[in-house]
């Protein structure tokens, strides 16, 4: 039996109970006494215990073993939740969480604060010092060679038919440990017939056994009886005792044998894995049936085809093209999965960050079914740990200030995640102090970001904290000097595809808003021609597209042109020299300019011409060939062509930096030949 | 004739585990994750087996077992109860409740096809190679 399968699923589900032990563990602390979350927190516990033992994963069922004797106790009311006693239970989660992950890895690493865990729960509880050997599954003692002859008498009890038991099972469990040398029934017990009620159990009997067993294994036979008076097993011959200690020995030998085999059982899951909603699958399957059926339509048509047919044809190509592409669409949401698998870990990191500066702090999670790709929601938990690690210690204030501004004392963090056109926004807001302009300014003219003559706008002041090297904390603390900034932040979310804002009010508090796209694997592109190539550029980056006028195109002395767009002057950028690619026409006039906007930046790329609008899967360069500035990757074309994929930020990064003359070698040697035969390897 | 068992926990990974083994040895096997499920899966088919965890959600096993024993077509009905209370305590409240039996946690799946077969006194396929756990 393979049970690699079943040892992915309960990692999952592991993962599950630990954030609803989590959640109720919190839920516990503003409402200690309700036993409904106790019973829960005792079931997560419970349930990991039971299975993970099942799969012999001895580290965590050991530690889980301890953990539900505490529990239990707190369930019983024998011990109280107090503050030590919850900041070990939340340690003992962490604990948990890391034994699973080396289960996982089939490791069991002998951590120092396992032993420290252990040794606090027991003093917690002052439970009986509890062995590996306690969750061990009791294997079956070998049999001994010797025969013994028994004398066994059951008499089982009235109702055992009533707990559908039947008697004779336990007759036959005991024929199978042996051989029945003689039966006599007991028919003493039986009433007269008006007494008599048919569901009751009246007989009795007396075996004569002979067995290799031990008398215990053979009362092993009736343990299911419930009740040892009903069962009397004595051994007629005089070895008894010396078979009953040759049990003894031998039993930890095979123990030991059996907990080796399991130790090397467990595999490197790695690759990880996916759980779908069962009616997203049935969808799924639904569309790939309608498609199976307009195949087979096609199929039939195109077999005896003449020309009255064609308008069949192409309305079954037409409702084929639709189901198409309508697959493709709800496959993408198999990969997205809710949200709230990340928010969960919020409420714990709150209530310890904040205990860590001594502030009150409430935090609200709206949107949490909002759904988003599983790569997203795996690279975007540091920036919003971080944006939450911000906002308690920089943001929100101490319980004295904040209650000197009228406000309550306790500070609100507000986690927002909803979905607008083809975004996921997360918002993050706190009812803190504010961005502090002047300190912003201050700092910034310090570190040399920007001069102290330069008037600044409001959203040029708290665009400076994303800057790198930016940091307006007076004094490090341990929460957020850590040296990682904003600017981090806002990268990890621009690899991710989407951007981030800042809104800030004096005294207020501030927000900051996610934008990310909902997929990573597609997306709406614009097609542009440029000479025999077609490149794709993002529709989102796209501000407006036109057709120079004459004069327009201005070369500065540095040697960068710039052309006049309503009397802003926008970087110029001529995509065949970047590419190295021959245009229709080195003149402006006679091709297009697209407009492309990056965080308030624009710059304006001159192509040959528009081509059509289209949904694209994005196809990753560098896995294929190499990372090109300027181009964020490759798509395949209806026609089988190949096409690059244009990174905007990358483009107007490019026009910032120092032009080449006229005369200067393409950026770019690299010919799309080449990444043509990069992506068919 | 194939029988029918059905399995009641709370815990994906224990039903699937269970699943798999009586699949294994033949069996039908139906599911519920809660006392409350498990009831209503005894008007979806014929059951000949039960096999339920205690501890669970919205109804536990102990008050299943009971309200299980109340149907006239269940009051013979096997029914096995999953426990890791070794104590003596369990295996009592389960017997009161009208449990035929009891498996403690953890076991083998060898173990459990052996104890099912027992109960409904079929013959156990000849002991193979014991799966490793």
């Amino acid at each position: 039996m393979n049970l690699d399968p079943v040892i992915q699923g309960f990692i999952d589900e592991a993962g599950d109970l630990l954030s609803d032990f989590e959640a109720a563990l919190l839920e516990l602390e503003g409402d200690p006494g309700n036993s409904e979350t106790l019973n829960r927190i005792f079931r997560c516990a419970h349930t990991i215990k039971g299975n993970s033992a099942m799969l012999g994963m001895d580290g965590v069922a050991g530690f889980t073993h301890v953990l539900e004797d505490l529990l239990d106790k707190l369930r019983k009311r024998e011990l109280g939740l107090t503050p030590p006693l919850m900041n070990t239970l939340l340690r003992s989660l962490d604990a948990l969480k890391e034994l699973l992950n080396d289960a996982k890895q089939g490791k069991f690493i002998d951590h120092a604060w396992h032993e420290e865990l252990l040794r606090d729960f027991r003093s917690f509880a002052a439970c009986d010092d509890v062995t590996r050997a306690d969750i061990e599954p009791q294997s079956p003692a070998p049999p001994i060679a010797a025969e013994t002859l028994y004398e066994i008498y059951f008499s089982p009890p009235a109702e055992v038919m009533r707990r559908g038991l039947d008697p004779l099972q336990f007759l036959q469990a005991l024929a199978d440990k042996g051989e029945f040398l003689q039966v006599t029934p007991d028919l003493s017990r039986i009433p007269p017939l008006a007494e008599m009620k048919v569901e009751n159990c009246y007989l009795a009997w007396t075996i004569w056994h002979s067995s290799k067993h031990s008398k215990r294994e053979l009362e092993g036979c009736f343990e299911f009886i419930g009740d040892p008076a009903s069962v009397t097993i004595e051994a007629l011959s005089f070895d008894d005792g010396q078979s009953e200690s040759r049990t003894q020995a031998s039993a930890p030998a095979t123990n030991n044998g059996k907990v080796e085999s399991r130790n090397s059982k467990p595999e490197v899951l790695e690759g990880g894995s996916i759980r779908v909603a069962i009616d997203k699958v049935d969808k799924l399957i639904n569309l790939v049936g309608e498609l199976v059926i307009t195949q087979s339509i096609i199929a039939q048509v195109v077999a005896n085809y003449s020309a009255e047919k064609h308008e069949i044809l192409a309305e079954a190509v037409a409702q084929m093209d639709r189901h198409a592409r309508d697959l493709h669409e709800r496959v993408l949401t198999v990969r997205m999965i809710p949200i709230k698998t990340l928010f969960s870990r919020f409420p714990r990191l709150v209530r310890d960050l904040a205990a860590a500066v001594d502030k009150q702090v409430a935090l609200d999670i709206l949107g949490e079914e909002t759904e988003l790709d599983k790569t997203v929601i795996e690279k975007i938990g540091d920036p919003l740990t971080h944006l939450i690690r911000n906002a308690i210690d920089h943001g929100i204030e101490p319980v004295e200030d904040r209650e000197a501004a009228g406000k309550p004392a306790s500070g609100t963090i507000r986690i927002e995640a909803y979905q607008q056109g083809g975004n996921i926004h997360i918002d993050i807001a706190d009812d803190g102090k504010g961005l502090d302009r002047d300190k912003i300014v201050a700092k910034a003219i310090q570190n040399g970001l920007v001069s102290a003559d330069q008037p600044l706008t409001d959203e040029e002041v708290q665009g400076l904290i994303f800057r790198p090297g930016f940091s307006t904390a007076a004094k490090v603390t341990e929460l957020s000097g850590r040296g990682v900034g904003m600017d981090v932040v806002k990268r990890n979310v621009e690899t991710l595809g989407g951007s981030i804002t800042i809104q800030s009010e004096p005294r207020k508090g501030t927000r900051f808003r996610i934008k990310l796209p909902l997929t990573l694997a597609i997306m709406d592109g614009q097609a542009l021609q440029v000479g025999e190539q077609i490149y794709i550029l993002p529709l989102v980056a796209i501000t407006e597209s036109i057709c120079p006028t004459r004069g327009s195109v201005h070369r500065l002395t540095s040697g960068a042109e710039v052309i006049m767009i309503r009397d802003k002057a926008l970087p110029l950028l001529r995509l065949h020299r970047i590419f190295g690619v021959r245009p229709k026409s080195e003149d402006p006039t006679q091709g297009l300019v697209v407009i492309v906007e990056y965080e308030g930046r624009q710059a304006a790329l001159f192509v040959d011409e528009l081509l059509a609008q289209q949904q694209v899967v994005i196809k990753s360069l560098e896995s294929n060939f190499s990372k090109v500035d300027g181009v964020a990757g490759a798509t395949i074309l209806g026609d089988g062509r190949v096409a690059l994929i244009l990174d905007v930020p990358g483009l107007v990064l490019l026009s910032k930096t120092p032009p080449r003359s006229e005369t200067a070698e393409p950026r770019y040697k690299t010919t799309l030949e080449e990444s043509n035969n990069a992506m068919v390897q | 004739m194939t029988k029918t068992a059905l399995i009641v926990d709370d815990s994906t990974t224990m039903r699937r585990m269970i699943g798999l083994t009586l699949r294994e040895a033949g069996f039908a096997v139906l599911e519920g994750a809660n006392g409350k499920e498990g009831l209503g899966q005894l008007d979806a088919a014929p059951v000949d087996i039960i096999v339920t965890d205690v501890h669970m959600p919205l109804m536990d096993g102990l008050s299943m077992v009971q309200a299980v024993r109340q149907r006239q077509d269940h009051r013979f009905t096997p029914i096995l109860i999953l426990t890791t209370e070794k104590s003596d305590d369990m295996k009592q409240r389960g017997k009161q409740a009208g449990a035929s039996g009891w498996i403690v946690k953890p076991f083998n799946p060898r173990q459990l096809h052996e104890v099912v077969c027992r109960l409904l006194r079929m013959p156990c396929a000849p002991s193979g190679e014991t799966p490793t756990l």
